[in-house]
C-alpha cells in the first residue's frame, strides 16, 4: 500500500478534528477532537518509521499516547471543574474575558 | 606663627563655623524633647566658638601674610573636587593681602554678632536653628572669600545665597517674611545666572588658547587671553555683584531683607552677602581692568543706586528700612569706586562701612529690643537718655556714615570721591559731583533717623520709665563696633593729610600701583572740605527740620510720600516684569503650550489608544471557539506563505 | 488484499470522524470515537507497528476514551443545540476540504521526495521498541513518568472539593 495514502489519511482525519474543534460547543466534543488531532498524528509517525526503516516513530507514537493520556487528565479536570462552576459545559457560556 | 603652619590651618577658617552648624543642628535635631536640650548656654557657646576660632586663625593668616617679605598668597589644597576631562577643580583655599583683609573684618563683625544675638534671640524659640543658620552662613562667605578658583567661589556665593533665604525668612510663619525670603533668593538667582555665565565664558574663551583652569592665581597672569571678551565677561559677572550687593535694578530684596531678626540684617549688610559682590570684581580686577567701558558701566551703577537708594531714604520710617536704604547707598559708593579702578578705595569703604553699619544695625535692634518690637521711627524719641551706650555708640556710627572726621567713613568715602575725582576726566567729574549731592543726602537722612529716634519727645506706646538699655552682652558689642568706627580710618590716612595709607599700600600687591593722575595737595585739600561741608549741610538741614521745630509724625504727601513708597520700584517691577511674566506664564506656557500641546499630546496618546482599542476588543469576543478560528485562520495564512514561498 | 483492509479501516476511521463531529450527544460521540480509534489500531498493525497497535486498543480506545466517557455520564450533560449559523457551517466545511485537498495534492502529489519505499524489513515488535525506549530514549521515558505524575497532581488539585477552606470558616 502506498504510503501517501497512510498521510492523506492522517491529514483528512487532521483536519476533521480542526473542524470539530471549531463547530462543536461542547467541552467534550472540543477534547475528542484533539484527541482525533493527535491520532493522526500518530498515523504519520508510524507511517514515516515504516517508510524510512527506523523505529523511533513508534516510540514517539508510544510518547504521543502517554501525552494524550496525560492531556486527558487534566482536562477532564477542568471540565469538571467548569460545570461544578457552571452547571454547564458549552464553552461559549465563558466569555468573562470580553468584559 | 609662621607661614607653613598657617597653610595647614587654612581650612579651619571656613570649616570651623560649618562644623559649629552641623553640631547646633544635629543637637537640635537629635534632642528628645524640641527646645529642653541642648540649653541655650550650650548652644550659645558651640554657636560663638567657631567664629572665634576662625577669627584667631584668620588673624594668624594676617600676621603670616604681613611678616613675609614675598606676597605670594597662602594655598592650601584639601582635594580634588571636580575631575571630568582635563576640566579640574580642586577644593583649595587662597588666601593673599585681600582675601586677609575681607577673613579680619568678616570674622570679626560675624563673631560680635554672634555674641550680639546670644542677647538679642534669647528668647525666641527658634534659638539653635537661627544659630546653625548663621554659623553656615558665615562658614559660606569665609568660602566664598578664601576660594582659590571661581567655581568654589561660586560656591560660597550660592551658600551666601541660600543662608540668606533661610535667614530673612526665619519668622517664616509670617507670610510677608516668607515672601520676603523668597524674593532676596530669586532676586539673587537672577545675578547668579549673570555670574554662572561669566564664569562659562572665561573658561571657554581660556580653552581656545590651550590648557584652561579657573584658578585666581592662572586666571590674573592669563588675563590678556580674555581681553576680546572682557566687557562682556566683567558685565556678566557685574551682573551676579549686581544681584548679591544690590545694586539697580536687583536692589529691591535687600530692603525687604528687613523681615530678618536685626542681627541677620547686620551680618547680611556688613559683614557677609552684600560685600561678596564688592570682594568678586576686586578680585577679578584684572578683567574689570582690561575693559574701561565696564568700569564705566559699573561706576554708573554704581552712583545711580547711591543716589536713588539715598533719595528713598528720605522718606523711609523704619528705623531698619532707612538703615538698608543707607546700605544701598554705600554699596553703590563701593561699585563707583571698584568701577573707577580705586579697588583697594572700594574695599577700605567695605572694611569701615562692616563697622559701622554693624554699629548701627545692632544699636537698631537695641532699640527695636528695648521698645518691644517697635520699629517705627515715628514712635520713638528721646532715646538717647533711656539708652545711653546704644544712643552714644549709634551717634557714632552715625558720624561715622555721614564722613566727619576723624570718624572711619569720612576717609573711605573721601578716598572714593577723590579717586573718582581723577579717574575719566569730564564723567568723573560729573560722578563726582553726583558722589558728593549723595554724600549729603546720606548726611541729612541719617540725621533725620537719629534726630527723631534719640532726640525729642517720647512718642513710643511703651512708658517711657519702662525702656531699659540692652544687657551687657548686647551692649559690649555696640562699644566694640563703635570704637571700630572711630579706630578704622586711621587705616587709611591719606598721604595729604600726612598719612601713609596703609591700606592702600597693605593691598598694593593684589592691586598693582593705583596711578591716579599728578595732582597737587590744594586740590585734595578742597575736595575734602567740600565732603565735608556737604555732609555738615546734611546734617544742619535735617537739625533744622527735625529738632529746632518739634517732630509731627503726619502723613506725608508729595514727594515725600513718593520716597515712602520707594519710588514705587516694587510696583513697577510688577506691572512691567512680574506680572507680564506671570501673565506669559499663564497664558502662554500654561494654556498653550502645557495644557494644550503636552497634554493634548499625552491625552491624543491616550485617546488613540482608547479608540484602536475599542475597535480591537470587538475581536475579542471572550469566546474560545473565535480565538481558534484566528488561530486556525492564521496557521492557513502562514502555510499559504510558506507554499507560494517554495512554488 | 493490503488495499481492501486500507479501504475498510481508513473508511471507518473517516465515517466514524464525522460521526463524533454529528452526534449530538457526547456521548454518543465518544463512542463513534472509540470505534475511529481501533480502526487506527487496525492502521497500524498494517504498518507492522503491532505495539502501536496495541498501545492504541488498550491506552485510547481502553484506558482514555473510559475516562472520557465515564467523566461523560457522572456530569449531566446537557444535549448541545447544534450550529444554526449556517454561512460559518458552510464556509467552515469549505475551508476544511480546501486544507484537505489542498495539502494532500501538494504534499502527496508534488513532493513526493520524502516518500520513498517503505522498509519491508521494519518490525516494531515490544522487544524491539523497548530496548529502544530504555536506551536511546530513556531520558524521555523518566521525565514522561514525571509530566504523568504531574498531571495526576494537577486533576487531583483542580478538581478537590474545597472542603477544608469552607470548614475553617
Amino acid at each position: 500500500m502506498e504510503s501517501s495514502a497512510y498521510i492523506g489519511l492522517a491529514i483528512t482525519i487532521f483536519f476533521i478534528g480542526v473542524f470539530g474543534m471549531l463547530v462543536r460547543k461542547s467541552a467534550f466534543l472540543f477534547l475528542m477532537s484533539i484527541e482525533l488531532m493527535l491520532n493522526s498524528a500518530n498515523l504519520a509517525w508510524v507511517t514515516f518509521a515504516k517508510v524510512h526503516g527506523n523505529l523511533d516513530g513508534h516510540v514517539y507514537a508510544f510518547f504521543i499516547m502517554a501525552l494524550a493520556a496525560a492531556e486527558a487528565c487534566v482536562g477532564l479536570a477542568i471540565i469538571v471543574l467548569f460545570y461544578r462552576k457552571r452547571r454547564s459545559v458549552i464553552l461559549d457560556n465563558a466569555k468573562e474575558m470580553s468584559k | 606663627m609662621d607661614r607653613q603652619s598657617i597653610e595647614q590651618l587654612l581650612w579651619v577658617i571656613p570649616f570651623a563655623p560649618l562644623i559649629g552648624a552641623l553640631a547646633i543642628g544635629l543637637l537640635c535635631a537629635l534632642s528628645p524633647k524640641r527646645g529642653s536640650f541642648p540649653s541655650r548656654t550650650v548652644v550659645g557657646f558651640l554657636a560663638c566658638l567657631g567664629p572665634l576660632a576662625s577669627f584667631m586663625v584668620a588673624g594668624g593668616v594676617f600676621l603670616a601674610l604681613g611678616k613675609s617679605p614675598e606676597t605670594t598668597p597662602v594655598h592650601q589644597t584639601l582635594f580634588s573636587w571636580i575631575q571630568c576631562g582635563a576640566f579640574s577643580i580642586n577644593f583649595a583655599f587662597e588666601a593673599d593681602r585681600l582675601t586677609a583683609v575681607m577673613l579680619m573684618f568678616v570674622t570679626f563683625v560675624g563673631t560680635i554678632i554672634h555674641f550680639y544675638s546670644i542677647g538679642y534671640m534669647g528668647h525666641d524659640k527658634g534659638y539653635a536653628r537661627f544659630f546653625s543658620y548663621l554659623n553656615l552662613f558665615l562658614s559660606a562667605m569665609l568660602i566664598l572669600v578664601l576660594g582659590s578658583n571661581l567655581v568654589l567661589m561660586f560656591l560660597g556665593w550660592e551658600g551666601v545665597g541660600l543662608c540668606s533665604y533661610l535667614l530673612i525668612a526665619f519668622w517664616f510663619d509670617d507670610e510677608a517674611k516668607a515672601i520676603a525670603g523668597k524674593k532676596a533668593f530669586i532676586v539673587n538667582r537672577i545675578g547668579d545666572f549673570g555670574f554662572v555665565l561669566g564664569i562659562f565664558l572665561i573658561y571657554t574663551t581660556l580653552l581656545k588658547n590651550g590648557p584652561s583652569s579657573l584658578e585666581f592665581s592662572f586666571l590674573a597672569t592669563h588675563a590678556y587671553l580674555l581681553a576680546p571678551v572682557a566687557t562682556i565677561a566683567s558685565l556678566l559677572l557685574f551682573t551676579g555683584a549686581m544681584g548679591k550687593s544690590a545694586q539697580i535694578p536687583l536692589y529691591v530684596w535687600l530692603p525687604d531683607a528687613m523681615a530678618g531678626p536685626t542681627p541677620v540684617s547686620a551680618l547680611i549688610h556688613a559683614a557677609t552677602m552684600v560685600t561678596a559682590g564688592v570682594f568678586m570684581v576686586a578680585r577679578m580686577h584684572f578683567l574689570f581692568d582690561l575693559s574701561p567701558l565696564s568700569g564705566q558701566l559699573v561706576a554708573g551703577v554704581g552712583i545711580a543706586t547711591a543716589l536713588v537708594a539715598a533719595l528713598i531714604g528720605f522718606g523711609q520710617n523704619d528705623i531698619k528700612k532707612v538703615l538698608a536704604y543707607s546700605t544701598v547707598s554705600q554699596l553703590g559708593y563701593m561699585f563707583v569706586a571698584v568701577g573707577a579702578g580705586a579697588y583697594s578705595a572700594g574695599i577700605f569703604h567695605v572694611f569701615t562701612h562692616a563697622f559701622f553699619k554693624a554699629c548701627l544695625f545692632l544699636g537698631a535692634g537695641s532699640v527695636i529690643h528695648a521698645l518691644h518690637e517697635e520699629q517705627d521711627i515715628r514712635k520713638m524719641g528721646g532715646l538717647l537718655k533711656k539708652l545711653p551706650i546704644t544712643g552714644t555708640t549709634f551717634l557714632i556710627a552715625w558720624l561715622a556714615i555721614c564722613g566727619i572726621p576723624p570718624f572711619a567713613g569720612f576717609f573711605s568715602k573721601d578716598e572714593i570721591l577723590w579717586s573718582v575725582f581723577n579717574t575719566w576726566g569730564a564723567y568723573g567729574k560729573i560722578l563726582w559731583v553726583l558722589g558728593l549731592f549723595g554724600a549729603g543726602c546720606t548726611a541729612f537722612y541719617m540725621s533725620r533717623l537719629v534726630f527723631i529716634t534719640f532726640f525729642g519727645k517720647n512718642r513710643s506706646s511703651t512708658a517711657f520709665e519702662k525702656i531699659h538699655e540692652s544687657p551687657p552682652i548686647m551692649t559690649i558689642p555696640l562699644i566694640i563696633l563703635a570704637l571700630g568706627s572711630v579706630l578704622v580710618g586711621f587705616f587709611g590716612i591719606p598721604e595729604a593729610l600726612g598719612g601713609s595709607n596703609v591700606f592702600a599700600s597693605w593691598l598694593t600687591p593684589v592691586f598693582g600701583e593705583h596711578t591716579s593722575a599728578t595732582h597737587s595737595n590744594f586740590i585734595e585739600y578742597v575736595v575734602m572740605a567740600l565732603s565735608v561741608s556737604v555732609a555738615f549741610i546734611g546734617i544742619t538741614i535735617a537739625y533744622i527740620k527735625y529738632v529746632r521745630k518739634p517732630f509731627i509724625a503726619s502723613e506725608p504727601r508729595g514727594i515725600a510720600a513718593f520716597a515712602e513708597a520707594a519710588f514705587h520700584v516694587d510696583a513697577l517691577y510688577r506691572i512691567v516684569l512680574i506680572n507680564p511674566l506671570f501673565s506669559f506664564t499663564r497664558n502662554i506656557l500654561f494654556r498653550v503650550v502645557d495644557v494644550a500641546i503636552i497634554d493634548g499630546a499625552v491625552n491624543g496618546i491616550a485617546k488613540l489608544s482608547s479608540v484602536s482599542g475599542g475597535l480591537v476588543r470587538r475581536l475579542q469576543t471572550g469566546t474560545v471557539r473565535t480565538y481558534l478560528y484566528y488561530f486556525g485562520a492564521g496557521a492557513a495564512l502562514l502555510m499559504l506563505i510558506v507554499y507560494i514561498g517554495k512554488w | 488484499m493490503t488495499v481492501l483492509f486500507f479501504s475498510l479501516f481508513a473508511g471507518i476511521a473517516v465515517i466514524a470522524s464525522l460521526c463524533m463531529l454529528t452526534r449530538r450527544t457526547a456521548l454518543g460521540a465518544a463512542i463513534s470515537l472509540v470505534v475511529c480509534f481501533l480502526a487506527f489500531a487496525g492502521l497500524y498493525a498494517m504498518l507492522s507497528a503491532p505495539f502501536v497497535a496495541v498501545m492504541q486498543v488498550v491506552v485510547y480506545a481502553g484506558a482514555i476514551m473510559m475516562l472520557i466517557i465515564f467523566v461523560i455520564m457522572t456530569v449531566d450533560t446537557e444535549e448541545e443545540i447544534l450550529q444554526k449559523e449556517r454561512g460559518t457551517m458552510i464556509g467552515g466545511i469549505l475551508a476544511t476540504i480546501i486544507m484537505i485537498v489542498g495539502i494532500c495534492v501538494y504534499e502527496l502529489a508534488l513532493h513526493t521526495a520524502y516518500l520513498k519505499p517503505q522498509d519491508a524489513s521494519l518490525n516494531g515488535t515490544i522487544a524491539n521498541i523497548g530496548s529502544l525506549l530504555f536506551t536511546r530514549h530513556v531520558l524521555n521515558f523518566e521525565m514522561l513518568s514525571l509530566l504523568l505524575l504531574v498531571a495526576l497532581v494537577g486533576a487531583l488539585v483542580l478538581t478537590k472539593q474545597q472542603k477544608k477552606k469552607t470548614e475553617a470558616r
